[in-house]
């Protein structure tokens, strides 16, 4: 299974930690993944991961550069704490035409994030996080058992 | 760097996606209604959620623009600078490992 995994702005804490737990479920599971993220994104989780332990094997691409890409994926996950990643997201399953999936997230999750989200056929979860990420893991293990 | 650093655009106004295609809808009468991820200019695809609002005025397109960590611009620019952007990838040949890097 090929999954594609948005990260935007790396603002929150909580983000690059979650990513990597995300990356490691996929990877566990046999899938091939892609990362879109913005180039800081890219460097924290390099930085986090020196030895490419979740890293290796993993593709990415600048998430703007990737809406042209339009590449072959079973799946979409994207992680959404602001407007910008709603924007990004929805675009993304529009161009990449694949089950789309999101979860919501930050100090106040949004509910404008979720209806927009969810009008355009994309499978919302949510989780008030931001500096402790175990919400946002129990949301992501959820998500796998959907997913996969 | 982006594709629409390529371009000499002008800010018309910063907000929510909401709030800039609003902005578009209220200021502009030759509008446009296209769906994300269609290539407003050379290089340049259009992000947000659909119907999203393009207008033409005089020789400038004007569309919402997003960028990751600091939300959504309206931008203008001149329509005679609209082939300046980068070749489409997919027209490229070799497949994914062609497009993406690998750690």
């Amino acid at each position: 299974m090929r999954v594609l995994v948005i990260i935007g702005c790396p603002e929150p804490p909580v983000l690059i930690p979650s990513t990597l737990y995300l990356l490691n479920m996929l990877k566990n599971r046999g899938c091939m993944i892609i990362l879109s993220a913005n180039p800081a994104a890219l460097k924290l989780l390099e930085t986090a991961d020196p030895e490419r332990y979740y890293l290796k094997g993993v593709g990415f691409q600048d998430i703007e550069k990737g809406l042209k890409n339009r590449l072959e994926v079973d799946a979409i996950v994207g992680f959404v704490h602001n407007d910008a990643a709603v924007n990004y997201i929805i675009s993304y399953k529009s161009v990449y035409n694949a089950k789309t999936y999101a979860i919501v997230f930050g100090r106040k999750v949004k509910g404008e994030y979720i209806e927009d989200l969810k009008e355009e056929g994309i499978v919302t979860y949510s989780a008030r996080a931001f500096h402790n990420p175990i919400p946002v893991v129990v949301k992501l293990k959820e998500l796998i058992e959907e997913l996969i | 760097m982006s594709c629409i650093e390529n371009y000499n655009y002008e800010i018309l106004f910063k907000g929510t996606f909401k709030e800039c295609s609003n902005y578009i809808r209220k200021n502009f009468k030759d509008i446009r209604y296209l769906k994300a991820g269609e290539e407003v200019i050379k290089g340049v695809l259009l992000i947000g959620k659909p119907p999203i609002p393009v207008a033409y005025h005089g020789d400038f397109v004007i569309f919402p623009y997003t960028k990751p960590c600091y939300g959504t611009f309206v931008l203008k620019v001149p329509l005679s600078e609209s082939s300046r952007g980068e070749k489409d990838n997919k027209d490229k040949k070799g497949g994914i490992l062609s497009i993406l890097k690998f750690w």
